[in-house]
């Protein structure tokens, strides 16, 4: 058998490998910092129930140079997250669905989803400042 | 063919991964000066350098008109068909020219693509019709026939399944999957695509039967939405789109395993 | 040597050989196929057609008219037995592709629509946009995945029959990927292995396309036939020749020279149409042959378009719209954008005819078999006579279907009676044809293939073109022959067993040098003009005393081709003018 075909190996850093992959795994990186984040306010619930103190100190350490650069990092790729996921969305509802409404309703529906959402809780949040 | 080549000494290098297993180890890559011709696809480049330097280089090709699906290869790094690829887009800076990304070399840029054509098989694609599903009862109702003697298919109903019916096999879908190169069990984007195509179409009946294959953990649950996929694809055929609209069904349908046995039972 | 035992062996699975597989597996289950191509089923040239499949649906129509334009367009020189079996069997394969999964085009009430085509009436062509070839070779394929009796051998290279006892009783193959020899022994052998456009330079035909079937036939006894009708299409793209299918023309497309007349109301094919509003027949709706002449003729004129790739003329799409043009045409316009880099939508569309398909070929009966018993011949490689000296366009899909399923089914007949011979003697033919195998892997001579296949499309553009004049044609066989002598003396560089192509293009070289030959041999002695076949040096005329025949090559006992003529079949369509555009209309009339 003169066959001898050549498996190439799969390098441990494929995702490194191509520009598709990187973004790929940019976009999947958001899910640990968002992880992170969350317990990072997880954190924060529990210092407000154990008093002034703790939640300022929480506070505190929420205006450390370092905190803010993790909190602008989250949020830069909570939007990379949100718009992919917005871009990806059509392509995941049932073809009977996609073919009758289009993609971009779909896509702007959720983005706009988003915005509605955000607007919301930013003027509750805003609401509950002044009251 | 070597009548094209204008009297200019303009050139361009092309960079080949060659691989003879009978006589080399490993692959490695062959550098090529060829004249640079302006209209030339890369496939007119490679059949200059069979026909006038190596004979020896292999690769594959036929129709030349991006719908045979033979002549997918990766190159500068991006799997495309050879056929629809020109020197323009590249010259003067060189092309560097890999067989198909995640399958075994046969030789030069030819792949094995025995494995790809068993998952092909694997997703049962044909119409299986009321009289064909042994598993479970139609359900769907079997279109009713036209005059004509066809069964009735409205332009939406058409519509609904034809862009997974454009797949050529070029494979280069199976190329960009990094999931493929992870899981080589992968059933992977063109076939499960394919799969997708006739459980859509209205005249089949055969759902229940493509489950098992499409469902399984080398089905669409292998694929991460990585997308690139789709985008290397020549002809629009989504196949992301395919495994993850299956991953809805799938996961609704699993869903209602819980809330309605019947019903969910699949 | 491995040896594979089957019933009915099928060489080559484009549209063809996948319906003469099913037909036989579905005749008998019980019976073993093997399906040898030389590529993946998928890659067959069926792929590339683009217009559509010709089928009778229209209450206004009929099979009499399917038959009327079929037989006159291919100048009368058609079997017409073979063409009332072909037109009354169409749609009935049309249907059962349809069945089987065909996305061919819809109209609003869900029925199956048809287009204009070429030299056709009316409007009865199948198309699934202009990607039907693909469609109905994917459907196909894939349905042939339902049966397990079909065994599929994909890149296996067939070199040649196995004749025993006056029968084909099997072939031999090389298995690609490892160089492999194999044996495969049966007791019918059906040969679909399509055309021989790659023996001219420009062509709309795949790499795959060079008479492979049509040459191993010939050596093995049998007789192509009408091998001097050379099909141009007349709109290729300059430079690759890329196909612009006729279907252009039948959603309304029109043909302009550089003035931006449309020259074809000069050619017996007007008076001009409107714009946009096609009628069958006329103008752009003429058949192939016609129009290609006409576009010769105004070349000689000067009025053709000078591009960087050579004299063209305007393929017009714009008043189509961009709509119907996505819906309609999308693999044209994109090609047109990739190719030339014109976008049909704005621009009209540089195209050129270019070679694209072989009318002769294997010389085949109503039920496919040919003078070697046991061997049937189907699709573009046989010769039945469906086609005469010019095939109308959307009539070869069909006879894919309709006679394929004829070749299988005649197969696992003559199957039932047959008896195989002794395993011993077949094996030692089987051995001679290996070592031809080997023999040509290390042929050492001094000739380079490459370059006497340069030589050979350059020769065969030159001398057998759209229009033909006896003295070149002479210089064509002379020419061919020389190249035949060279060959001989042919070096295969690459010895390696593995994926060897260069080995694989000798023995497709040596095939179509053979069928260049036949070719060119037919031209030559067929003093007239007839269809495709059209003269310049006194025989522009057709001549239906002397030449109302097929031609016939054989090899005599040295190997030389040799010429002979045989009647054709006319039963009830006595041959007259063939005349299309206001002409024909006016014959109708009388």
């Amino acid at each position: 058998m003169s066959r001898r075909p050549y498996v190439r190996p799969m390098p441990g850093n494929w995702f490194m490998k191509h520009p598709a992959y990187r973004f790929y795994m940019l976009r999947e990186s958001s899910c640990v910092f968002n992880l992170l984040y969350c317990i990072n306010l997880l954190n924060g619930l529990f210092k407000l129930a154990a008093g002034p103190d703790a939640w300022n100190a929480w506070m505190t350490m929420q205006g450390n140079p370092l905190m803010v650069v993790f909190a602008l990092v989250t949020l830069g790729l909570t939007l990379i997250h949100t718009i992919t996921f917005a871009n990806m969305a059509p392509r995941v509802a049932p073809q009977q669905v996609r073919k009758a409404v289009g993609d971009m309703p779909i896509r702007n529906g959720l983005l706009g989803g988003v915005v509605v959402v955000n607007i919301v809780i930013i003027a509750l949040a805003a609401m509950g400042g002044t009251a | 063919m070597t009548d094209m080549i204008k009297t200019n000494d303009r050139t361009i290098t092309l960079e080949i991964l060659r691989y003879n297993p009978e006589s080399d180890e490993a692959p490695t890559f062959g550098t090529f000066e060829i004249p640079y011709v302006e209209d030339w696809s890369l496939l007119d480049a490679l059949e200059y350098i069979k026909d006038e330097m190596d004979s020896s280089l292999s690769y594959r090709w036929s129709c030349r008109m991006a719908v045979c699906g033979s002549c997918g290869m990766v190159i500068n790094g991006k799997p495309q068909l050879g056929c629809e690829t020109f020197l323009r887009s590249y010259y003067p800076e060189k092309m560097r020219i890999e067989p198909l990304a995640n399958f075994p070399i046969e030789r030069d840029l030819v792949v094995d693509s025995s494995d790809f054509i068993k998952k092909l098989e694997s997703v049962k694609p044909y119409i299986i019709d009321a009289v064909d599903a042994t598993k479970a009862a139609p359900k769907k109702k079997q279109p009713e026939k036209t005059s004509t003697g066809v069964y009735k298919q409205k332009p939406a109903e058409l519509g609904l399944y034809k862009q997974f019916s454009m797949c050529i096999n070029c494979m280069l879908c199976y190329s960009a999957c990094p999931q493929m190169g992870l899981n080589p069990l992968f059933t992977g984007p063109a076939a499960l695509a394919l799969g997708h195509r006739y459980n859509l179409d209205n005249r089949d009946q055969g759902a229940d039967e493509r489950t098992e294959v499409i469902q399984d953990k080398n089905g669409v649950w292998s694929c991460t939405f990585v997308g690139y996929c789709s985008e290397v694809c020549p002809k629009n055929v989504d196949p992301a789109a395919a495994i993850n609209q299956n991953k809805a069904q799938g996961a609704q349908d699993w869903a209602l395993s819980f809330l309605m046995p019947r019903k969910g039972d699949k | 040597m491995q040896v594979v035992k089957a019933d009915i062996i099928v060489v080559g699975a484009g549209g063809a050989g996948l319906r003469a597989a099913i037909a036989a597996a579905e005749k008998n289950p019980n019976l073993d196929i093997a399906l040898i191509s030389k590529v993946y089923p998928m890659r067959s040239h069926t792929v590339a057609a683009e217009g559509g499949s010709a089928g009778v649906v229209q209450s206004h129509d009929s099979l009499e008219n399917h038959f009327i334009d079929t037989v006159a367009g291919g100048d009368w020189l058609c079997d017409q037995d073979v063409v009332d079996y072909f037109v009354a069997n169409s749609t009935e394969e049309m249907i059962q592709l349809e069945h089987w999964g065909c996305p061919w085009s819809r109209k609003d009430d869900g029925d199956v629509n048809v287009r204009a085509f070429g030299g056709m009436k009316i409007e009865r062509t199948w198309f699934a946009a202009d990607k039907s070839g693909f469609h109905m070779l994917h459907t196909l394929f894939q349905t042939s995945i339902k049966y397990p009796n079909i065994k599929r051998y994909d890149e296996f290279y067939t070199t040649d029959l196995i004749i025993e006892d006056g029968r084909a009783q099997g072939v031999t193959a090389i298995q690609i990927n490892s160089g492999a020899p194999h044996t495969f022994l049966g007791k019918a052998v059906v040969f679909a292995t399509g055309g021989s456009g790659r023996t001219f330079r420009f062509n709309t035909n795949g790499a795959i396309v060079t008479g492979d079937g049509h040459a191993m036939a010939l050596r093995a006894g049998a007789t192509l036939r009408d091998m001097e009708f050379v099909q141009y299409h007349p709109t290729g793209l300059p430079g690759s020749g890329v196909l612009m299918t006729e279907g252009c023309r039948g959603e309304g497309g029109i043909l302009l020279n550089k003035d931006g007349y449309r020259y074809l109301q000069d050619y017996g094919l007007g008076p001009e149409t409107p714009v946009g509003q096609p009628k069958n027949k006329h103008m752009e709706l003429g058949p192939r042959d016609k129009l290609s002449q006409a576009f010769w003729q105004e070349q000689r004129k000067g009025r053709t378009i000078e591009t960087p790739l050579g004299d063209a003329v305007h393929l017009d799409l714009r008043h189509l719209g961009e709509k119907k043009l996505m819906e309609r045409l999308p693999l044209i316009c994109s090609l047109a954008k990739n190719y030339m880099g014109v976008d049909p939508v704005h621009q009209p569309v540089p195209v050129r005819p270019a070679v694209h398909y072989t009318m002769g070929g294997i010389r085949a009966n109503l039920d496919c078999s040919t003078s070697i018993p046991g061997l049937f011949a189907v699709g573009e490689c046989a010769s039945n006579g469906m086609h005469g000296a010019n095939r109308l366009g959307s009539n070869s899909l069909a006879e894919t279907v309709v006679f394929g399923k004829v070749a299988g089914e005649s197969a696992i007949e003559f199957a039932r009676h047959a008896t195989q011979s002794d395993q011993t003697r077949l094996l030692d033919h089987a051995n001679a044809n290996l070592d031809r195998i080997e023999k040509m892997r290390n042929a050492n001579g001094t000739e380079k293939a490459s370059h006497i296949r340069h030589d050979m499309v350059k020769t065969m553009e030159t001398t057998l073109g759209i229009y033909r004049i006896g003295e070149e044609m002479q210089e064509g066989v002379d020419k061919i022959t020389e190249l035949r002598e060279r060959f001989k003396n042919v070096k295969v560089e690459d010895k390696s067993k593995v994926f060897n192509t260069e080995l694989l293009q000798a023995f497709e070289l040596e095939s179509s040098l053979t069928v260049a030959q036949g070719m060119a041999i037919g031209a030559l002695n067929r003093k007239e003009s007839r269809g495709a076949h059209q003269r310049l040096d006194g025989f522009e005329k057709r001549d239906d005393e002397n030449f109302l025949k097929h031609s016939l090559i054989t090899l005599n006992d040295k190997g030389e081709a040799t010429l002979s003529y045989e009647d054709v079949n006319v039963t009830r369509f006595q041959p007259a003018a063939r005349t299309y555009g206001a002409a024909a209309e006016k014959g109708e009339q009388k």
